[in-house]
C-alpha cells in the first residue's frame, strides 16, 4: 500500500514538473566580446536551409566561406535552421515571430513581409540599423553611396535602413533564367530562331509534327514550363504583346494585365497553343525535376528554365548532338523584347536579408561583423575561398583551382561550389561576384545569359522594392493576394480550354469588385514616391 | 422538504467520497488525461477570443482591438465562401457513400474467410498505406495520374488516344481524393469493425445454421445487427466532421487550375492564417466552421437516437 502511494505521488510530480519545468532555458546574461575588434564572440543566426547545403551537413558551418569567416572574424555561428525543408521557412520564421524567441539574426525575405518592415521594429522584433551602418558599417555605407540605384532597393520612403540584402555586384547575375530551344532540332528541321509568336507556333507545330528527335513517335512536347505565374512558368508567351498576367508599368502608370485591353489577344494565342497540343499537358503540375527530366529525356522542343548548364553537362555524355540553348525573348511589333518578371540586367538585391533582432546584447558589434562580410577581404571569402586553396590571381582575376573546377573528392560540380563557395547558394547578406559564377557556368550557360542580358527590355517591370505607407500596405495585404488567386485560376483553366477568353468581361467586373482600382492606387502612389526618391 | 433534500445530498457526497476513496488509484490516473484535455484542448479554446478581434502578436489576446463580428461578415461576403463550402461538404458526402462503407464490407469479407494466413496477409497489406507519410502518399498519387503515370498507361493498353491530365480537370479531383483515402484507410478503419465482429456469440450462428439460414441471412440478421453500434457510433463522428477536411492531403495536391473543386475551408483558413499572417480572419473561418460542426453533431446524434436507440449520448 505505501509503496503503491508513493509510486502515485511520483509519478503525479513528474507529471506536473513536466508541464511547468519545461519552459525556457536559462539565458546566458554573459554577452562574449571580442576585445580587439568589438565582433561577438558568438552569434545565434535564423535563416532557411538551403537544399544544396542541406545535403553536405547539418547547417551553414560546413561551407568553406563561413569557416573562413569564423577565423577572421573571431565569431562563432550557431544557425537556427526550419526543419522539414524550404517550404516551411515561412511557417516557422511566423511561429518563431509568435513565440517571442528570437536568435540575435534574423535572415528573412523582409522587404517582402507584409505590412511592412517598420511593423517589425515597432512591434519589437528588430532594430533600426541606420545609425549602425553610418558609423560602425564603412564598406557597405560606401557601397550605398556609390550605388544610389541599389541603396533605393533596400531604404524605406524616409531613407531608413533595417536589413542588410544580398546583392548581385554585377549585372549578368540578375539573369538566371530564360527562353531555351533545342537548337539542334531547329537546324535539324531548317528552321529559324522564332522571334515573334507566329514565328514560335510554326516552331512548335514542326517539333510536334515532324519527329525532331528522330525516334518515330511522336512523343515531343514541342513546350514545357513550371505552373503559369512566376520566373519557370508559361506566362512569357503573354509578353510579346506587351502585357503580363498582372502588375506592370507603363508609361510611369501602374496597370494589371488582365484588365488591359491587349490581354484578350494574348489569352487566345496562348490557349490556342494548348488546344493544338503545343504546350506540355501538365504545365501546371511540372517541378523543375519533373521538367529537367523530360528535357533530357529528349522531348522538350522549348522551354524557360535556369540556363542551361546543367542540362548540357548532363548530356554531354549521353548525346553530343544535343544542343539547348539560350535565345532571347520573343519581340513584339516594335521589336522590344519585354520582359516582366524573371531577372533584372542590372546590379540588385535579392529577397534574403538578415535584421539584427531585439534579443542582440551586441548589435554594434555585430554591424562590424556584417561590414566585414561587405568589405573586399570577406568578398573575396564569399565568393572565392582562400588564395592558394581554392583559387590563385592570374593577372588581378582570381582563377578557381582544380578543387571547384575538376573536384578529386568526388563532389558534383554543384557540391563542390555549395561546399567552397559561399555566394553559391546565395542564402545570406553578402557581395556576389560575377567572376566565380561564370567560371561555373558551361560554355553554353555563359552563351545564355550573355543572349538575355543584352537583349531583355526590363522597363515594364514593377521595381522589386516599393517604399509602401502602412496604409497602403494594409490595402495590397487585403486585396493583393484574392485577386492573384482568382486570376491565376482563371487564366489557367482558361488556357487548358475550361474557360474561355469571351468571359472576360465577366471576370474584369469580379476583379473591379474586389478592389483592383484601391491596389492600382496603392502602387501608383508608392511608385511616383520610388521615382521622385 | 428541505431537510429531506439536504440530508439526500448529504448522503450522495458522503458515497461519491467514499467511492473516490475506495477507487483513489483510478481517480488519480485519471488526473494526467484529464490534464492534458484541459492544457491542450480548452484551454486553446479561449484563443477564440482573437476572431472577435484585430490579432497583433505583440499586444497579445488582451491588448489587441476588438471589432466584434467583422471577420465572420468578410467571409460570408468572400467570393470564394459558397465553393469552400460546397468542396468541403462534397469531399465529405463522397467520404460518407464511398469511403464510409468500404471497411465495413472488407470486415464483413474478412469475417467470413476460414484460412487464418490469408486473412492475415490481407489485413496487413490493407492497413500499410495508413503508416505512410502524407507527404509521400501524395507523391505517389500525384504520379500515378500524371499524363505519363500508370493511370494514363491503362488506358493507353486499353486504347485510349489521348492523355488526360486529372489533377488539372477540376471534374475528377473528388474521386482522386475519395479513391485514394479508401485505398490509405480502408484497413485501418477496418479494425474496429473486425473487433466488434468478434464480440458476436458464436452460438448465434449456430443456431441460425440449424434453422436452416444460408450465408446471406446469417450477415443480414447477425453480423450487421451485432456491429450496428459501432457503426452507428463513428457515423455519428463522421457526421461531426462533416465540414472539416484535413488540409495536409488537399494542400499537397491540388493546383490553381482545380481550385474550383479542390480549395478547402482548412486549405483556405491554412494560406490566410499561416502564410499571409492574417490571424484574426482565419480563426473566425476556422471557428464558424466548428460551430457547424458541432450544431450537426448534435442534431444527428438526437436523429439517430429516435431512429435506432443507439447514440453517442
Amino acid at each position: 500500500m505505501k509503496f503503491k502511494r508513493l509510486m502515485c505521488s511520483i509519478l503525479v510530480s513528474v507529471l506536473v514538473f513536466s508541464m511547468f519545468g519545461c519552459g525556457k532555458g536559462e539565458k546566458d546574461t554573459d554577452v562574449g566580446v571580442d576585445e580587439d575588434t568589438g565582433m561577438p564572440e558568438k552569434l545565434t543566426i535564423f535563416c532557411h536551409f538551403n537544399p544544396n547545403v542541406a545535403k553536405l551537413g547539418n547547417d551553414y558551418n560546413v561551407v568553406y566561406g563561413f569557416q573562413l569567416l569564423e577565423e577572421a572574424t573571431g565569431c562563432q555561428v550557431e544557425w537556427v535552421l526550419p526543419y522539414g525543408g524550404n517550404n516551411s521557412t515561412e511557417e516557422q520564421f511566423n511561429l518563431m515571430l509568435l513565440s517571442r524567441d528570437y536568435p540575435d539574426v534574423i535572415v528573412s525575405t523582409w522587404a517582402k513581409k507584409s505590412g511592412g518592415i517598420q511593423k517589425y521594429e515597432q512591434d519589437g522584433v528588430i532594430i533600426n540599423v541606420t545609425d549602425l551602418v553610418e558609423k560602425y558599417m564603412p564598406n557597405f555605407k560606401k557601397y550605398g553611396d556609390e550605388n544610389p540605384k541599389v541603396k533605393k532597393q533596400y531604404t524605406t520612403i524616409d531613407g531608413q535602413i533595417y536589413y542588410f540584402p544580398f546583392i548581385r555586384k554585377d549585372a549578368q547575375l540578375g539573369v538566371f533564367c530564360g527562353p531555351n530551344i533545342r537548337m539542334d532540332w531547329l537546324e535539324k528541321l531548317n528552321l529559324a530562331v522564332p522571334n515573334t509568336p507566329e514565328e514560335l507556333h510554326n516552331v512548335l507545330r514542326a517539333f510536334k509534327t515532324k519527329d525532331p528527335n528522330g525516334n518515330g513517335v511522336a512523343d515531343e512536347i514541342p513546350m514545357s514550363g513550371q505552373s503559369l505565374k512566376g520566373i519557370f512558368g508559361i506566362e512569357h508567351l503573354f509578353w510579346p504583346f506587351d502585357v503580363p498576367i498582372g502588375l506592370f508599368v507603363e508609361d510611369g502608370k501602374i496597370k494589371y494585365g488582365v484588365m488591359d485591353e491587349r490581354f484578350e489577344q494574348a489569352l487566345t494565342f496562348v490557349s490556342n497553343l494548348f488546344a493544338e497540343g503545343l504546350i506540355d499537358l501538365d504545365f501546371m503540375l511540372n517541378d523543375r525535376t519533373k521538367l529537367v527530366g523530360k528535357i533530357t529525356n529528349n522531348q522538350v522542343g522549348f522551354a524557360t528554365d535556369y540556363q542551361p548548364s546543367q542540362v548540357m553537362s548532363t548530356m554531354e555524355t549521353k548525346d553530343l548532338n544535343f544542343k539547348f540553348e539560350g535565345i532571347p525573348y520573343l519581340a513584339n511589333k516594335k521589336g522590344e523584347r519585354k520582359v516582366f518578371a524573371g531577372g533584372v540586367n542590372e546590379p540588385s538585391v535579392t529577397d534574403i536579408s538578415a535584421a539584427i533582432s531585439t534579443a542582440n546584447k551586441n548589435p554594434i558589434g555585430t554591424a562590424k561583423w556584417f561590414d566585414f562580410i561587405y568589405s573586399e577581404a570577406g568578398t573575396y571569402m564569399m565568393n572565392f575561398g582562400k588564395e592558394g586553396v581554392t583559387y590563385t590571381m592570374v593577372d588581378g582575376y582570381p582563377k578557381l583551382t582544380d578543387k571547384l573546377l575538376n573536384n578529386q573528392e568526388g563532389l558534383t560540380k554543384t557540391d563542390a561550389f555549395t561546399k567552397y563557395i559561399a555566394a553559391y547558394n546565395s542564402f545570406f547578406p553578402m557581395f556576389q561576384d560575377w567572376r566565380y559564377y561564370e567560371q561555373y557556368l558551361h560554355e553554353s550557360g555563359k552563351r545564355a545569359i550573355d543572349v538575355w542580358t543584352k537583349s531583355m527590355d526590363t522597363s515594364g517591370m514593377v521595381p522589386n522594392y516599393l517604399p509602401f505607407t502602412d496604409e497602403e500596405r494594409g490595402v495590397i495585404a487585403q486585396i493583393e493576394e484574392q485577386i492573384n488567386t482568382y486570376v491565376e485560376e482563371y487564366v489557367s483553366k482558361t488556357i487548358i480550354g475550361k474557360d474561355t477568353p469571351q468571359n472576360l468581361p465577366v471576370v474584369r467586373e469580379q476583379i473591379r469588385k474586389m478592389g483592383i482600382d484601391q491596389l492600382l492606387d496603392a502602387y501608383q502612389a508608392a511608385y511616383n514616391r520610388y521615382i521622385n526618391m | 422538504m428541505e431537510l429531506i433534500r439536504t440530508k439526500r445530498t448529504g448522503i450522495s457526497f458522503r458515497i461519491a467520497k467514499k467511492a473516490f476513496i475506495k477507487h483513489r488509484q483510478i481517480y488519480i490516473m485519471l488526473i494526467p488525461i484529464a490534464v492534458y484535455y484541459a492544457v491542450f484542448c480548452y484551454a486553446p479554446m479561449f484563443g477564440n477570443i482573437i476572431a472577435f478581434q484585430d490579432f497583433s502578436f505583440t499586444k497579445g489576446f488582451l491588448g489587441s482591438k476588438f471589432v466584434g463580428v467583422k471577420h465572420f461578415i468578410a467571409f460570408l461576403n468572400n467570393y470564394k465562401f459558397w465553393s469552400l463550402v460546397r468542396n468541403t461538404l462534397m469531399i465529405n458526402i463522397y467520404n460518407l457513400l464511398f469511403r464510409f462503407p468500404a471497411p465495413i464490407i472488407l470486415a464483413l469479407l474478412l469475417n467470413e474467410v476460414k484460412n487464418q494466413k490469408f486473412k492475415r496477409t490481407v489485413q496487413t497489406v490493407t492497413y500499410l498505406p495508413h503508416f505512410i507519410s502524407m507527404v509521400v502518399v501524395a507523391g505517389i498519387i500525384l504520379d500515378f495520374v500524371a499524363t505519363d503515370g500508370l493511370l494514363n498507361e491503362i488506358r493507353r493498353l486499353l486504347g485510349a488516344k489521348e492523355a488526360i491530365s486529372f489533377m488539372t480537370e477540376p471534374a475528377y479531383f473528388y474521386a482522386i481524393y475519395t479513391i485514394s483515402g479508401i485505398w490509405q484507410e480502408i484497413g485501418w478503419d477496418s479494425i474496429i469493425y473486425i473487433a466488434a465482429l468478434s464480440s458476436i456469440n458464436q452460438e448465434l450462428y449456430e443456431a441460425a445454421a440449424i434453422d436452416g439460414a444460408n450465408r446471406w441471412r446469417r450477415v443480414w440478421h447477425i453480423t450487421l445487427p451485432g456491429i450496428m453500434p459501432t457503426i452507428i457510433i463513428l457515423f455519428i463522428m463522421k457526421i461531426g466532421q462533416m465540414l472539416s477536411v484535413g488540409y495536409e492531403k488537399v494542400l499537397l495536391l491540388y493546383n490553381p487550375t482545380i481550385y474550383e473543386t479542390a480549395d478547402v475551408i482548412s486549405t483556405y483558413v491554412y494560406r490566410r492564417g499561416i502564410l499571409e499572417m492574417d490571424y484574426s480572419y482565419s480563426a473566425a473561418v476556422g471557428l464558424f466552421n466548428s460551430v457547424i460542426n458541432f450544431a450537426l453533431l448534435i442534431s444527428v446524434n438526437a436523429f439517430c437516437k429516435r431512429m435506432t436507440g443507439n447514440a453517442l449520448w
